[in-house]
């Protein structure tokens, strides 16, 4: 009896031994990947794998919070607002052009697009910038030159291809030509500050095109349009 | 009978049509008087920027406004088509050069929308409204507020 004993306990130390570390090893298995990753990898390649991982969750089960946003959050950076929250992704966006600057919208904040023409009616004593009003769906679109409106110098005066009729306000904007509809993801758009009060929402880092942003320039055409003390 | 006839009249309303540049422009038939060829308009010393001149109608003085400068558009020589459109406003007969006279047309109290804002109060004081009209739109000018009460005492001073 006392000599088969100590034969044992060995086997019981092993066990809880064994025990302890698979229990050990299940802990280190089950933590989240990120902290390491964000500490080994630089911002650039935090960013990738956000876009990553936002490619392979379903866009319904993530909260909007959650959508990826600029590189400077993950290094604790002083956090800006952008616009880029307000997105589904991807984002489809048509691009176009405006004296030679290659200009994109959202494509979910155009109403339609028709071609330039004239039957135009000018009004009296209008803005420069208002090129004047077209009868379109039953409602009277006011036409902006898309050149004044964003400060676009250029001599020609060749009349635009085709008119962008914005969502909201009945407002639409002069293209030259129209180009493809892209679809984008949240990075690779350079989100601007949305407390820029800009008419642009930011760059789109491959083809250096400004994204509009059509929500500040309805009401920038608004309080341009509206009587003055209103 | 009658009555749905006066009820039928009752909304609808008739514009003598003008142009000035690509525009058409309607103003009420029943504050014109007449429709004159271009006659001699003798420029008066001194007059406001939008006067051109005055004219002698059957011997009353009538001044003439030019439409143009009135709508900031740029002076043009006078064609044969271009005529002046003599007017009643605010008690004060006066006469608006334009470029031509196109014709009278009917046009229902329903088909007048009421013209967008455009960042121009001026403009906004006298375009009574737009009404549609062969794939463009046809401005309706109040000639009551074509002139403020400045302008048109300014005139009677003449």
């Amino acid at each position: 009896m006392n000599r088969t004993m100590p034969a044992k306990l060995p086997d019981s130390q092993r066990a809880l031994a064994d025990y302890l570390d698979d229990m050990l090893h299940q802990a280190t298995s089950s933590a989240p990947a990120r902290p390491v990753i964000d500490k080994e990898q630089p911002s650039l390649s935090v960013e990738l794998m956000l876009q990553s991982a936002t490619r392979a969750a379903a866009p319904d089960a993530r909260p909007m919070a959650d959508k990826p946003g600029p590189v400077v959050e993950e290094n604790n950076a002083p956090v800006e607002r952008t616009a880029a929250a307000e997105f589904d992704y991807p984002m489809q966006c048509l691009m176009f052009q405006v004296a030679g600057h290659l200009l994109s919208v959202p494509l979910i904040q155009l109403s339609s697009v028709i071609d330039w023409n004239d039957s135009i009616t000018r009004l009296p004593q209008s803005p420069a910038w208002l090129l004047g009003l077209i009868k379109h769906r039953q409602s009277n679109l006011r036409i902006v030159d898309s050149r004044h409106l964003l400060g676009i110098r250029n001599e020609t005066a060749d009349n635009p291809g085709h008119l962008l009729v914005l969502a909201e306000g009945g407002w639409a904007i002069t293209c030259d030509r129209l180009g493809q509809v892209v679809n984008l993801d949240c990075a690779e758009v350079q989100w601007k500050p949305t407390d820029a009060d800009s008419m642009l929402l930011g760059t789109i880092r491959d083809s250096l095109a400004s994204l509009l942003n059509p929500t500040a320039i309805v009401a920038e055409l608004e309080s341009r349009a509206a009587p003055a003390g209103h | 009978m009658a009555e749905q006839l006066a009820n039928d009249m009752q909304g609808q309303m008739q514009y003598v049509t003008f142009t000035l540049e690509d525009e058409v422009y309607g103003i009420n038939v029943m504050q014109v008087q007449e429709v004159l060829r271009e006659i001699e308009v003798a420029p008066v010393p001194g007059a406001p920027h939008y006067v051109t001149g005055i004219i002698n109608l059957r011997g009353n003085v009538v001044s003439v406004i030019d439409a143009r400068t009135r709508f900031g558009l740029p002076e043009r020589k006078s064609t044969p088509l271009t005529r002046i459109i003599v007017i009643e406003a605010q008690q004060q007969i006066i006469g608006i050069l334009v470029d031509s006279v196109a014709e009278v047309v009917d046009i229902e109290a329903g088909e007048i929308e009421t013209a967008p804002n455009v960042g121009n109060e001026e403009t906004s004081r006298y375009i009574d409204g737009v009404v549609s009209r062969d794939d463009k739109l046809l401005i309706l000018v109040d000639l009551n507020k074509l002139l403020t009460e400045v302008e048109l005492g300014e005139i009677a001073s003449m």
